[in-house]
């Protein structure tokens, strides 16, 4: 944990040289405002024990206003299922593929994003929804994409990888703030970005971005790995281990009563 | 102990994995009947992706019936010859419905294929076990009509002597009855004992005792060959739920052959067919009640 104390003590040096000079801080204009961003990690392991994770983002501001915290991973390919009825049974309608839209998307903020930033401006930084549609492909094109693509987003808001938490980031004095992100259970793996944004009266003063790993780590990283690259020899090997397997306990037992 | 699992991509507690291979593997050793239609709907029932369930629940055969396909073969209770016939049908069996499993996973409807197979399998085996329980347990026996002289299965081309259950018949019929089961085994993750028995026995009259050696046997290898096909086609064998089930299966058989020597047989085969109604009934309704979302969203690897 050297990285955090060693970040703590940073933003511990800034909010020092924010506060010893007073004056410096008043009359620069606002580009020279600061967001200083830590995170209690910025590696996430995901084992076969991983049930979701907290996640800590803090940090300092130079100037006081209402603060954005955005993580988002990277993009990913859902297939969408439509059921439709015949007759009493519900059966598999349609199915589309719908590529390029993030895995995980979670937006927090120290007040209502409408109420702190113009709309344009929020379109710019992909803080809507729609934003995220937009990109989306679709495969095959359905008549209504709009609403198909509600239906991820729909979904993803249910297992909680959407996340939209207005008022969730505490800011203290106007100078530290802090929010607790929730990451679920299953998670795209890759390098997640953290973008952090301070506003005032409509405007963006400043921004960090910082990044999260999130990789699978030992032996069901290899396993994972090893039965997407050699499927053949992963499935010759896996039979001949479960035959063995079923083979040796078997006897073992037989012999044993 | 919740447990992410690398292949099905979710996270499941491990202990209700290793608890449906003990209680399956308790009624397979209690009754003689594999379990293996009972493991892939309660994957399913647990969330599992149907692919992944099928995949898996083949595979863990492998592991569940390694010993008993072993000891019948130290006995001597395997015709090799008819289990070679029946190979050859139930690996292109298998070959044909891993592929046909892979089509319909890419449009969308394996899980709809899988669900109609079972309510119609399950619904079949279950009420004809019912019927048969309860007459054998109201003491009625069925007498059964022995048909002697030539029937049409002798006058089929290719005959073969089978020496070691002594009886001459002609090859196509083991091998379409192969590639029945090898195609079950794809799409259902079944070994598919409870198609094979009944034909071994009463179509192709082979001795009791070198039925079951030879079927679990073949079951063994059509199995073995399924489950990499689908690890090597379909990415659909999941390693920790096939080790769960395996462990599961191997101690449950071991308790549940134990107390089925001391329990009525009768009364045994009325609780099985009664849970594979059961599983019928559950899984048919899924297919009539409207889901709780219309639009169902996964997971692409």
């Amino acid at each position: 944990m050297k990285t955090l104390w060693h970040r703590i003590l940073l933003i511990f040096t800034l909010l020092g040289s924010i506060g010893l000079s007073p004056a410096w801080a008043g009359t620069m204009p606002d580009s020279a405002a600061q967001v200083i961003t830590a995170t209690g990690t910025d590696r996430i392991d995901v084992t076969s024990r991983f049930n979701g994770r907290d996640i800590l983002i803090y940090g300092a501001l130079s100037h006081p206003g209402n603060i954005i915290v955005v993580l988002r991973s990277p993009d990913t390919t859902v297939t969408v299922t439509k059921k439709v009825q015949m007759g009493p049974l519900w059966v598999t309608g349609k199915k589309v593929t719908v590529s390029h839209f993030p895995g995980v998307l979670q937006i927090l903020s120290s007040a209502p994003l409408a109420q702190i930033l113009p709309q344009a401006t929020l379109e710019k930084l992909h803080l809507l929804p729609q934003a995220v549609m937009t990109q989306a492909q679709l495969d095959p094109l359905p008549q209504q994409p709009k609403l198909w693509l509600q239906q991820v987003l729909e979904s993803k808001k249910r297992e909680g990888a959407f996340v939209l938490r207005e008022n969730a980031v505490k800011i203290q004095d106007g100078r530290l703030f802090s929010v607790h992100l929730h990451l679920p259970s299953s998670i795209p793996l890759g390098r997640y970005t953290l973008n952090v944004y301070l506003v005032n009266h409509g405007q963006l003063l400043a921004q960090s971005a910082d990044q999260i790993d999130v990789q699978q780590v030992g032996l069901e990283e290899w396993i994972a790995r090893y039965a997407y690259e050699q499927p053949w020899f992963y499935g010759i090997a896996l039979t001949l281990f479960l035959a063995f397997l079923g083979l040796g306990l078997g006897i073992l037992m037989q012999r044993k009563s | 102990m919740d447990v992410f699992l690398p292949i099905a991509h979710m996270d499941v507690n491990i202990a209700i994995i290793i608890a449906f291979g003990l209680i399956v593997g308790f009624l397979s050793g209690l009754t003689g009947v594999g379990g293996g239609f009972l493991i892939t709907p309660l994957l399913i029932f647990v969330g599992v992706p149907p692919l992944i369930a099928v995949g898996t629940g083949a595979a863990q055969i492998v592991g569940a019936s390694a010993v008993g396909s072993y000891a019948h073969w130290r006995m001597g209770n395997v015709d090799m010859r008819m289990a070679l016939v029946l190979l050859l049908g139930s690996w292109s069996g298998g070959f044909l419905g891993v592929h046909v499993a892979k089509i319909l996973e890419h449009g969308g409807y394996f899980g709809l294929v899988v669900a109609f197979l079972y309510v119609g399998l399950l619904g079949f085996i279950g009420i004809s076990m019912l019927i048969e329980s309860i007459l054998a347990v109201r003491g009625k026996k069925k007498s059964k009509a022995v048909s002697s002289g030539k029937t049409w299965a002798d006058r089929l081309p290719w005959q073969m002597d089978f020496p070691v259950s002594g009886l001459r018949t002609s090859v196509l019929l083991p091998l379409f009855l192969g590639v029945a089961v090898g195609i079950l085994t794809a799409l259902m993750g079944v070994g598919g004992g409870f198609v094979m028995v009944p034909i071994m026995l009463y179509v192709l009259k082979m001795p009791t005792k070198v039925v079951v050696g030879t079927s679990l046997f073949q079951l063994l290898f059509t199995t073995a060959e399924v489950g990499i096909l689908q690890a090597g086609m379909n990415h659909a064998v999941d390693p920790y739920l096939a080790l769960a089930l395996v462990l599961g299966s191997i101690f449950g058989t071991q308790f549940g052959a134990r107390l089925g020597a001391r329990m009525p047989g009768e009364q045994l085969r009325l609780v099985l067919a009664l849970v594979v109604v059961a599983v019928a009934v559950k899984m048919g309704l899924g297919l009539v009640i409207p889901p709780a979302h219309v639009f169902q969203v996964s997971q692409v690897l």
